[in-house]
């Protein structure tokens, strides 16, 4: 459905994506990790043509075979929310604070499916139900201040499905969420993407939302894509080193109770340079623990999906 | 909700209540005496002394002015000193004039700045942003009875195009439209620079939150994101300076109706002031001070209409 290659997204000689590619089948479910700054946000925002202004956006991404790369604004609305569609971080600041939240969903379908509000509305709450909202018919009539944060995410949902899209982009969805709405909002993506046959583009820092919600997992450092593979092999068997950092900085249950004592959480030495002070090799050069010396000068290579000086040799991270 | 329009109302009669006691100490302690300016210098004192009975001048202050507030209350406002007939009348008269000519004034004012506003906004930074910035500080920086003379000198006397002035009365509904084309750009140009800027900085603010993107997402136009969507969220500064504009416009009046000679309340203000007319200035300070109350609590009325969570918290 969506072919992405060699996609970059410059700030001017600042990269914050570089060389992006990738595949999105029908009904796939993609899973997006890295820390922020890693550039996901922004693929993502590329994929919907929602790029900020200061960017220039190069490569090629063809959206049903069409290709989109220097499409006009007007050529990218005919495919939002018919086609892709994206639903963001803080659900309570993504809703209009002065519409109905059934108002706000019924809006996309008056507007590309010309139905009027009664019909509109119908469609509201059979989206409202599809979501799992409590009592759908009384949150048609209801502002967004009067909802909880799951349900705005909810709605946000409902909204992002109302011209039933072929992929839906979800950023960071459960960030800003309690543990266990999280969950059960991770879940509800995962079951809607089942059942609509509708691709999922699960964009998040939080490993575990990823390894339930996805089949395929792309690992961002930096701007790139440093690994990429199913979801359980990366995740169980990490191969680039900044995964095996990142997932040893994950917190664990068993790791918390050591006969008393606590275990220190490993870090990834060092932080996230400025995008415009990343090294020109790989990006993950000066925090790498295995780092060789071509790694901060030259282009790490590909092979068997990590991009990695070392694993090209033959050596293990 | 309930509570809070009781609120409002008290409110509004408690401040309509102040300004009178402002309005008449403020005329009373003015230096002049009435009887001398109606009878003229020449006056026996005999004269004065029962003219100031017959117009309740030697009474204590507080009951004049607790029977001016309890006439003023059934719409007895005393009989003009100039004009001798009921200020009432003069004021019932020339009310429609000068409304009208304020609506549209405000009319004018937010139908050239809500779209200049939102325009500049929505080309932040680029040619169109800088032409309404650059315009809104020209119609700043004129004052506004100078335009209104310019106005005259190039639309009435080169360009013959419009009258220059009088106001023919609306049996002519054309003539008195035409009429009161120049009055209107003269009061509203300027009061819409001014709120284009605030339109273009309050939508700026609002284009910045999520929910925009969300809109864009949605595959919204720019021009609906804009309209049904930031506009409505920029509203509340917007409103706010309107309220406060419109009682600027009102009192504006005064001087363009003087500048275009419209039969309007601003004019009798400079008659009545010229005049030494107590009755009439005081009856027409309270008017002005009431209309301006008005407008104020519309717009405390208009923010709960526009932002359902102030309802919540009220």
């Amino acid at each position: 459905m969506i072919d992405v290659s060699n996609l970059s997204v410059n700030f001017g000689p600042a990269q914050a994506v570089r060389d992006a590619s990738l595949t999105i089948a029908p009904g796939a479910r993609i899973g997006i990790v890295g820390e922020s700054g890693s550039g996901k946000s922004m693929l993502g925002l590329a994929l919907m043509g929602m790029s900020p202004d200061a960017a220039q956006v190069t490569g090629s991404l063809t959206v049903d075979g069409t290709q989109m790369a220097g499409a006009s604004e007007r050529d990218w609305r005919r495919l939002r929310a018919r086609r892709i569609a994206m639903i963001f971080q803080e659900p309570m600041a993504a809703l209009n604070p002065l519409r109905r939240v059934g108002d706000t969903v019924a809006e996309p379908l008056r507007v590309h499916e010309g139905l009027g509000r009664e019909a509109a509305l119908d469609r509201a709450l059979a989206l409202f139900k599809e979501v799992g909202l409590p009592d759908p018919a009384a949150r048609l009539r209801q502002f967004p201040h009067e909802i909880s944060g799951g349900q705005r995410q909810r709605v946000l949902i409902a909204l992002a499905l109302a011209c039933n899209p072929g992929l839906l982009i979800a950023d960071e969805p459960t960030t800003a969420l309690d543990a266990n709405v999280a969950l059960r909002i991770t879940e509800l993506l995962t079951d809607l993407s089942v059942k609509r046959q509708m691709a999922l583009m699960f964009i998040s820092h939080d490993l575990t939302a990823v390894a339930r919600a996805t089949t395929e997992i792309m690992v961002m450092y930096g701007g790139t894509v440093v690994e990429r593979g199913p979801t359980a092999e990366v995740l169980n068997a990490p191969r680039h080193p900044y995964t095996k950092g990142l997932l040893a900085a994950r917190p664990r249950p068993e790791g918390l109770r050591q006969s008393g004592t606590r275990r220190r959480l490993p870090t990834i030495p060092g932080t996230v340079p400025p995008l415009d002070k990343l090294p020109p090799g790989c990006r993950f050069a000066g925090r790498c623990p295995v780092e060789l010396p071509q790694c901060a000068t030259e282009r790490p290579p590909v092979v068997a999906n990590a991009a990695c000086h070392l694993l090209a040799q033959g050596g293990a991270a | 909700m309930g509570l809070f329009l009781l609120r409002r109302t008290v409110g509004f009669i408690l401040t309509l209540l102040v300004v009178s006691v402002v309005v008449f100490a403020t005329m009373n302690i003015l230096p002049g005496d009435p009887a001398l300016t109606i009878l003229g210098l020449d006056a026996s004192e005999d004269a004065l002394a029962a003219l100031r009975d017959q117009l309740g001048l030697n009474e204590p202050v507080i009951s004049r002015y607790f029977s001016w507030v309890w006439n003023a209350l059934q719409g007895d406002f005393g009989i003009s000193h100039s004009f001798k007939v009921p200020v009432a009348g003069l004021i019932s008269e020339r009310l429609p004039m000068t409304i009208s000519l304020a609506l549209a004034g405000m009319t004018m004012t937010l139908l050239i700045a809500l779209p200049a506003g939102i325009l500049a906004a929505s080309k932040h930074r680029k040619a169109a942003d800088w032409g309404v910035m650059f315009l809104s500080q020209l119609g700043i920086a004129v004052p506004a009875f100078w335009l209104s003379m310019l106005l005259v000198l190039l639309f009435a006397v080169k360009l013959r195009w419009l009258p220059p002035g009088h106001f023919p009365g609306w049996d002519d509904p054309v003539a008195a439209i035409r009429a009161l084309i120049l009055p209107t750009v003269a009061l509203g140009l300027v009061q819409s620079a001014v709120l284009a800027r605030v339109t273009r900085s309050s939508a700026l603010e609002v284009m910045r939150l999520d929910f925009v993107r969300t809109a864009r997402a949605s595959g919204l136009s720019r021009g609906r994101v804009l309209w049904q969507h930031v506009l409505p969220n920029a509203l509340v500064p917007i409103v706010t300076i309107v309220g406060m504009q419109f009682a600027a416009v009102v009192t504006g009046t005064i001087v363009i109706e003087n500048v275009f000679s419209l039969p309007g309340l601003g004019r009798l203000v400079f008659q009545s002031i010229a005049n030494r007319d107590l009755p009439t200035v005081q009856a027409l300070v309270m008017m002005f001070a009431a209309i301006v109350v008005t407008a104020n609590f519309i717009v405390d009325l208009l923010y709960v209409a526009i932002d359902p969570r102030l309802k919540a918290r009220t």
